[in-house]
C-alpha cells in the first residue's frame, strides 16, 4: 500500500541512508538508480566540460558517478540535502562538481589532460558543446522528476486504473483496443484516465514536486 | 518542459485540466518515459551501477547491499 506521503528525492535519500532496513532500502536503491543515474551522468559530463575536460575517459566519469552515489548512500557528505533550500538537482549538481574537482586534482596528468581538451576544441565548439550538454542535463533531470511522479501515481491508484492510463495515454493505443483488452466500457476507460490525471496534477502540486518541476 | 508543469500546477486548483494542457503534459511524460527506458539499457550506466554496488559491498560486507 502506498504511504500517505509521496516519495520525493529527500525521502529516497533518507531510505538509502538506512541500509539495515533491507526491503525498503533495496526498493529505494532500485528507484534511485533507475531514475537518477542518467541525470547524474549528464551532470558529471557537463561538470568535467566546465573544467575544460572535453574528452574525459569513461572510467573517470563512472568513478565520479560512483563517488557521488556512494557518498549519498553512506551519508558521508557534511553538505546534506535540505529541500527547504532548493531543488534536488541543484544539490546534486553541486556535489557532482566537487567530486569532479577532487578527481581532477588527484589525476596525475591533470594539467596535460586539461590542456589537451582545450587544444582539441575551438571556442565555438566548446561553447556549443557546453550548451548541448546543458540541454541534455536539463532533459535528464526533467525525466527523473517526471519518472518519480509517474511511479508515485502508479502506487496510488489501482493496478487496473494505471494499466488503462499506461495503454491509452503513455503507449497511445486506441481506446477501443484497451476497452476490449481490459473488458471495460468507454466510460470506465475515461474515468480511469481522469483519476490518474487528477492524481498526477495533485501530486505535481505538492510542495516537493512543485519545487522540482517549476523553474 | 517546466513551463507545461507550471501550467498544470496552476490549473490544478480548478480541475480538470484543459484538454490541450493535458495532452502536453502527457507528451512530456511520454518523453520522460522514453528517455528513462533508453537509459535503462545503456551499458555505461549499467557499468556505473555495478561499480557502485561493488564499492558498497566492499565497504560493508555484512550489510544490505545492492546486487550488481
Amino acid at each position: 500500500m502506498a504511504s500517505a506521503y509521496p516519495d520525493t528525492p529527500a525521502t529516497l535519500l533518507e531510505k538509502l541512508a538506512h541500509r539495515e532496513l533491507e526491503a525498503p532500502w533495496h526498493e529505494a536503491w532500485q528507484t534511485f538508480t533507475d531514475l537518477y543515474l542518467p541525470a547524474i551522468r549528464w551532470s558529471v559530463l557537463r561538470s568535467f566540460a566546465r573544467c575544460n575536460w572535453h574528452r574525459t575517459p569513461d572510467h573517470m566519469v563512472e568513478d565520479v558517478i560512483s563517488d557521488v552515489v556512494v557518498a549519498l548512500v553512506r551519508g558521508q557528505e557534511k553538505f546534506h540535502y535540505n529541500p527547504e533550500e532548493g531543488r534536488f538537482r541543484n544539490y546534486i549538481k553541486q556535489l557532482v562538481h566537487w567530486k569532479v574537482i577532487d578527481r581532477i586534482k588527484s589525476h596525475p596528468g591533470r594539467i596535460e589532460a586539461g590542456m589537451d581538451g582545450l587544444d582539441a576544441h575551438t571556442d565555438e565548439s566548446v561553447e556549443n558543446g557546453l550548451e548541448s550538454l546543458a540541454r541534455r542535463e536539463d532533459e535528464a533531470w526533467e525525466a527523473s522528476t517526471l519518472g518519480l511522479l509517474l511511479e508515485e501515481v502508479r502506487r496510488r491508484v489501482s493496478p487496473q486504473t494505471y494499466m488503462v492510463f499506461e495503454m491509452t495515454k503513455l503507449q497511445n493505443r486506441p481506446a477501443e483496443d484497451v476497452m476490449e483488452e481490459m473488458g471495460m466500457t468507454r466510460s470506465a476507460v475515461d474515468n480511469a484516465n481522469h483519476r490518474v490525471m487528477k492524481a498526477l496534477s495533485r501530486l505535481a502540486s505538492t510542495t516537493a514536486f512543485k519545487r522540482e518541476l517549476m523553474s | 518542459m517546466s513551463e507545461i508543469w507550471e501550467r498544470v500546477i496552476l490549473e490544478t486548483s480548478a480541475p480538470p485540466l484543459s484538454p490541450g494542457l493535458e495532452q502536453e503534459a502527457i507528451e512530456a511524460l511520454r518523453r520522460a518515459r522514453i528517455f528513462l527506458e533508453k537509459a535503462a539499457h545503456d551499458p555505461e550506466l549499467a557499468r556505473a551501477r555495478d561499480a557502485i554496488a561493488r564499492r558498497l559491498r566492499s565497504s560493508d560486507p555484512g550489510g544490505s547491499t545492492p546486487q550488481a
